[in-house]
């Protein structure tokens, strides 16, 4: 079933009697999942009353054995006239996938595609590289594909989450230990970079990497050798760097959480992942994409999404990205009675915390007639009329002053019902 | 452009399985064969 969902197929024709998994079966489930995919059975002299059940569970045709090439060909044409509408369908699906699709990230917009061209040129390289992007953004997606698109995709792509250690604990994973190296070392064991060895080490969240580890690291990374906790024994290492951050490292460095010399050794290239809020023209493909693929949806044939509640999405800030997109939809596939999501299906904290919790802190004027999001898209309004007004409706100028791409500014432009001719006029 | 379907061909008889992948792709189809459905 793999293959299926793997290749575009057009059409099956299969014999009733195979090893494994059977015509029939076959016929059953290729309806069940595929069900604009034709099938032809092909049956021995004799197997009539099979012929005609699978003729019952969805078969387009059955061909007795021996048969002519004509008879074939014929049930071929007409099987494939039928689903020509699908079959275009999911040629065209395939071709938008192939477009918009790079390594498991799907987006259709000019500063993803550029994020997929710097992995492209980047991946053969032994360059280290640096992901920066909110949590949820797709760096573990990007940090993989540059492993499996360089010469080191046989070799190991290994994990380690800075974060998730505490500072003795993550040292002894990093760089490994002999047996008697500390109490409860009763056996040696590699740490993640041996393990690296001619592949790829992913250092994710290095942002909470201690300074004393960032010294430890940067030995290594500088003498391409790592001695295990407990032994005295240097061992050769060859890999690849690739670290993830949530926050800037230069930030880090300004604040003193990072070393100047390590942060001039791992910031080689540069990837900075832009947040889902900035790119929602994405969200129609990746809601689509979610919905072929998540199992709840496929068993219950939920296959798209009303109109109001893409709307309702694009209305939400999207603090989690990615990641939080496909635990909404999750939740909505799971509960969802009906074969499109709808807005009342969407569980969305437009209320959610900024993590601001002092009770004394004043509400910003208006902010307590309006929910969260309406007051944000306000003061977005004034914003934005406010630097249109400085740069005399000059779009350039403007998005460049507000930090955001031009196509960003022109959507947000037509969101708020904003022309830039009525700020050139005011001198 | 236009499509060349693609079909898939399953017959645990290999010499079949072979008259029907010549035959479609004399005929200008794409296709894939296998002996069973863990497609070869």
């Amino acid at each position: 079933m793999e293959f299926l969902e793997r290749e575009d197929i057009d059409l099956v024709v299969t014999d009733i009697r195979l090893p494994g998994i059977d015509g029939v079966e076959l016929t059953k489930r290729i309806a069940e999942r595929w069900s604009d995919v034709p099938v032809i059975v092909v049956t021995g002299y004799g197997d009539i009353e099979t012929a005609v059940e699978v003729l019952k569970l969805g078969a387009s045709d059955f061909i007795v054995k021996p048969f002519s090439a004509a008879a074939i060909h014929e049930s071929t044409r007409v099987g494939l006239e039928k689903a020509s509408l699908f079959m275009e369908i999911r040629h065209l699906r395939h071709r938008l996938k192939e477009s918009c699709e790079f390594g498991g990230m799907l987006s259709r917009t000019p500063e993803m595609h550029r994020v997929f061209e710097i992995i492209r040129t980047v991946a053969p390289t032994d360059s280290t590289v640096v992901v920066e992007g909110e949590t949820g953004t797709g760096k573990e997606l990007v940090a993989s594909a540059i492993h499996y698109q360089s010469e080191r995709r046989e070799r190991p792509f290994v994990t380690i989450n800075c974060g998730g250690f505490p500072e003795q604990l993550l040292e002894s994973e990093l760089f490994g230990y002999e047996r008697g190296a500390f109490t409860g070392a009763n056996q040696s064991r590699p740490g993640k970079i041996e393990m690296a060895h001619g592949g790829t080490l992913f250092l994710d969240e290095i942002e909470n990497m201690p300074i004393s580890m960032q010294v430890k690291l940067l030995l290594v990374l500088n003498n391409q050798k790592v001695q295990r906790l407990g032994s005295n024994r240097w061992t050769r290492v060859d890999m690849r760097i690739i670290a993830a951050s949530n926050i800037p490292l230069k930030d880090l460095v300004a604040q003193g959480k990072m070393r100047s010399d390590f942060y001039y050794r791992v910031n080689v290239i540069l990837i900075e992942l832009i947040p889902l809020r900035q790119r929602l023209d994405d969200l129609p493909i990746l809601i689509q994409d979610f919905l072929r693929h998540h199992p709840v949806a496929v068993k219950k044939n939920i296959t798209g999404i009303s109109n109001s509640a893409v709307d309702h999405l694009t209305q939400y800030s999207w603090p989690g990205n990615v990641r939080e997109l496909h635990n909404v939809l999750e939740k909505a596939v799971i509960l969802g009675k009906s074969r499109v999501i709808n807005v009342s299906d969407l569980d969305l904290d437009f209320g959610g915390s900024t993590g601001e919790t002092n009770a004394n802190v004043t509400a910003p004027k208006g902010a307590t007639e309006l929910p969260l999001y309406l007051w944000i898209r306000e003061k977005e309004k004034e914003y934005l009329i406010h630097k249109l007004s400085a740069y005399r409706g000059r779009i350039g100028l403007t998005a460049k002053s507000c930090g955001m791409e031009v196509r960003t500014l022109h959507r947000k432009m037509q969101l708020y019902g904003l022309d830039k001719k009525a700020f050139s006029k005011r001198l | 452009m236009p499509l060349t379907p693609h079909i898939l061909v399953v017959d645990d008889d290999v010499m079949i399985g072979e008259q029907l992948e010549r035959l479609f792709t004399h005929s200008g189809y794409k296709v894939t064969s296998g002996t069973s459905f863990g497609i070869s």
